[in-house]
């Protein structure tokens, strides 16, 4: 194994990882302009989901995943119907939904600590069988490989059905001006709430895909959601290429960093590059 | 005419004040009654309502049941459990367990501690793994509380309240820096995490001229990382032979996992923390063969008990809970009580046969618990 190599591929793989956490995370905030706390824990669910009835019941492999994936989708739906929705209807404030998202994650983690103990998991029944390939002297698993392609097709995917089709106009419009689009007869509302279905499901993936590369356990939510978070303010807030390009950013600079400084300051490096990009470019990589 | 109407006016005022101070006679004389009736009845109230059995001794217990090592949690309530279960009667009555998780993190290990002493009026206090016995050890001392610390760190280190019920992290590593040369290990490379107990005993390690010397790497990382490939690929560009990995249960069997898939050949050590259920779930087999200090086997009793009560083999901390427990009962059973008898009475305790074996207290407030080595066989720790 060749460090050089090896670092790039981890950077990569790490880069992928943030890239679909703030794949979701940018979508969603593109439309309703919140901070939504909850995607950390949407992310979770899809994990646990898949943990239920992939490693537990013993579902097959694809059939878990579609539904781990399927119940992340139906629970930001539900997190938007039941709370989010009827709170924009009051017209509240962003700090009065990033305070409820704030609250829901709460709750929903112990939730999900109380059904599956706070247990650290792992989804791999056994992590021997997955296939390795090496890559110019550095070593990549197959999870990895799923997890670096899944992010760029899924990436692409929204790109081009947000450019292309009706409902990726609609988005836009409604990210561009939720009043405009409402007086040119755009349902904001159901457009906001596939928005969460979509996002969330991606999150969901996430999840899977971060549990089978390195585990769950059910506070996994918040590093993925500061991860995501930093990622999206570096890479422009709502800004999906810059959340991207950010998310690759991240992954670079943090396990670049940390080869030649210790392993604790990876977060630290996070941060610092987070408040180096709000002093000197605020709006990010790609203004929105 | 005048002078019989004032008469009679005098008469009327004489009546009316004669009347009132009859009244105030009257009033006064009832209150002192009703006075003297609560006062009577609350005295003797309280003596005869006076329990004839005392007040249990509350045992506070803190456990992380939940969190990175809740398996060890779980373990030792078990293991609580059991003693409780086992007291005869009469002892059983006296005591009464609290337990509190504190899901492993400090902060929460004060507050349980706090709520035990101040509102359920605690007597003693258990307290397991040394990053949180060490938050609590100060206020011990403070309040006077006895506390039994399942710790390796040095938690009791001038704590007249405390006493520590683990091996010790200076005992442990003289016998890996003992391994470490008896098996011709050249370079050793270390990973550790920032936790107060974990680095605690990676000071002491490393400060054994034995080990030292052959260490190649050293990397510390957070606790709560899962991410380990960039450090490992440091670590195995040094091409060590052996890894020490300072991580808690679930981290170390991701580092295990990471480390094989990114080509590591050699060996690992680690202290006792390593032992618990995350461990051997995360590791799936990729860190048998690792080295790692614990305390003795506990007894075959122990372990046969155990297994019938709950159905599963013995973990780490049921025995120490169990001895703790048991410490606490064998001291009620000699009436030793208040909190400055109790803290005597433990550290004054010889030859205690408990599940951990033969022990005593030694005057550095300690237990001398057995050491030995153990080991991970086809996914299952095993004595090595």
């Amino acid at each position: 194994m060749d460090i050089l190599p090896q670092l790039i591929l981890n950077s990569i793989i790490a880069g992928a990882i943030y890239a679909m956490v703030a794949l979701g995370f940018n979508l969603i905030y593109g439309a309703t302009k919140f901070f939504n706390l909850t995607h950390g824990v949407i992310a979770v669910i899809g994990a646990y989901a898949f943990l239920f009835f992939g490693k537990t019941l013993g579902l097959n492999l694809f059939l878990s995943v579609f539904i781990g994936i399927a119940i992340a989708a139906i629970a930001g739906y539900g997190l938007d119907k039941l709370i989010y929705l009827p709170l924009r209807k009051r017209k509240a404030s962003n700090m009065a939904l990033l305070i409820a998202s704030l609250g829901a994650f709460t709750a929903l983690q112990a939730v999900i600590a109380i059904l599956f103990t706070s247990q650290f998991q792992t989804l791999w029944r056994n992590y021997s069988t997955q296939k390795i390939y090496e890559i110019y002297g550095g070593v990549i698993t197959q999870t990895q490989l799923i997890i670096l392609i899944s992010g760029i097709l899924i990436t692409a995917a929204l790109v081009l059905s947000l450019k292309y089709t009706l409902f990726g106009k609609m988005v836009r419009a409604v990210s561009d001006d939720e009043e405009a689009a409402k007086i040119i007869g755009i349902n904001t509302d159901k457009v906001i709430s596939w928005v969460f279905i979509i996002g969330s499901a991606i999150a969901g993936l996430a999840g899977i895909l971060v549990g089978f590369d390195t585990g769950i356990e059910p506070t996994m939510g918040m590093s993925l959601l500061l991860k995501g978070v930093i990622v999206s303010v570096i890479g422009g807030v709502g800004n999906i290429y810059g959340g991207f390009l950010g998310a690759f950013l991240l992954g670079f600079a943090e396990n670049f960093g940390i080869w030649k400084i210790s392993g604790e300051w990876k977060d630290a490096i996070a941060f610092a590059l987070l408040i180096i990009f709000l002093l000197f470019r605020p709006q990010g990589i790609m203004r929105k | 005419m005048q002078n019989k109407r004032g008469g009679k006016i005098k008469e009327l005022k004489f009546k009316i004040i004669s009347l009132k101070n009859k009244n105030m006679k009257k009033i006064i004389i009832g209150v002192i009654a009703v006075i003297l009736i609560v006062v009577g009845i609350s005295y003797f109230g309280k003596n005869s309502s006076q329990p004839s059995v005392k007040e249990p001794i509350k045992i506070g217990v803190i456990l992380p049941l939940s969190g990175e090592v809740a398996s060890l949690g779980e373990n030792a309530k078990n293991g609580a459990n059991l003693a409780h279960d086992e007291l005869s009667e009469n002892v059983r009555q006296k005591i009464q367990l609290i337990f509190e998780d504190d899901g492993f993190q400090p902060k929460n290990t004060v507050s349980a501690f706090n709520k035990l002493v101040d509102t359920d009026g605690a007597d003693i206090i258990i307290c397991f793994a040394s990053w949180p016995c060490s938050s609590i050890a100060p206020l011990a001392d403070q309040k006077q509380i006895p506390l039994i610390a399942v710790a390796s760190a040095s938690v009791q280190k001038d704590r007249e309240f405390v006493i520590r019920l683990e091996i010790s992290t200076v005992e442990e590593a003289k016998k890996l820096s003992r391994f470490i040369k008896e098996k011709g290990y050249n370079k050793v490379a270390s990973i550790v995490a920032v936790q107060d107990g974990i680095q605690a005993g990676y000071k002491t390690l490393s400060s054994n001229s034995d080990f030292s010397a052959k260490e190649v790497a050293f990397e510390s990382v957070n606790p709560d990382e899962k991410d380990f490939r960039t450090i490992i690929s440091k670590l195995i560009n040094k091409k060590p032979d052996l890894i020490f990995v300072g991580l808690l249960p679930g981290m170390a069997g991701e580092f295990g996992k990471q480390a094989r898939v990114l080509g590591y050949k050699g060996d690992f050590i680690g202290f006792n923390f390593v032992e618990g259920e995350e461990t051997l779930e995360a590791a799936q087999g990729s860190l048998d063969g690792i080295v790692f200090t614990q305390a003795a086997d506990p007894e075959n009793w122990f372990a046969e008990k155990y297994q019938k009560s709950y159905g599963k083999s013995v973990g780490p901390g049921s025995a120490h809970a169990y001895d703790a427990i048991s410490l606490i009962a064998g001291a009620i059973e000699k009436d030793v009580s208040g909190n400055i008898g109790l803290n005597y009475y433990f550290n004054h305790i010889k030859n205690f046969n408990g599940a951990l074996g033969k022990y005593s207290s030694t005057d550095s407030h300690e237990f001398t618990l057995p050491l030995i080595l153990r080991t991970i066989r086809e996914n299952k720790f095993v004595s090595y």
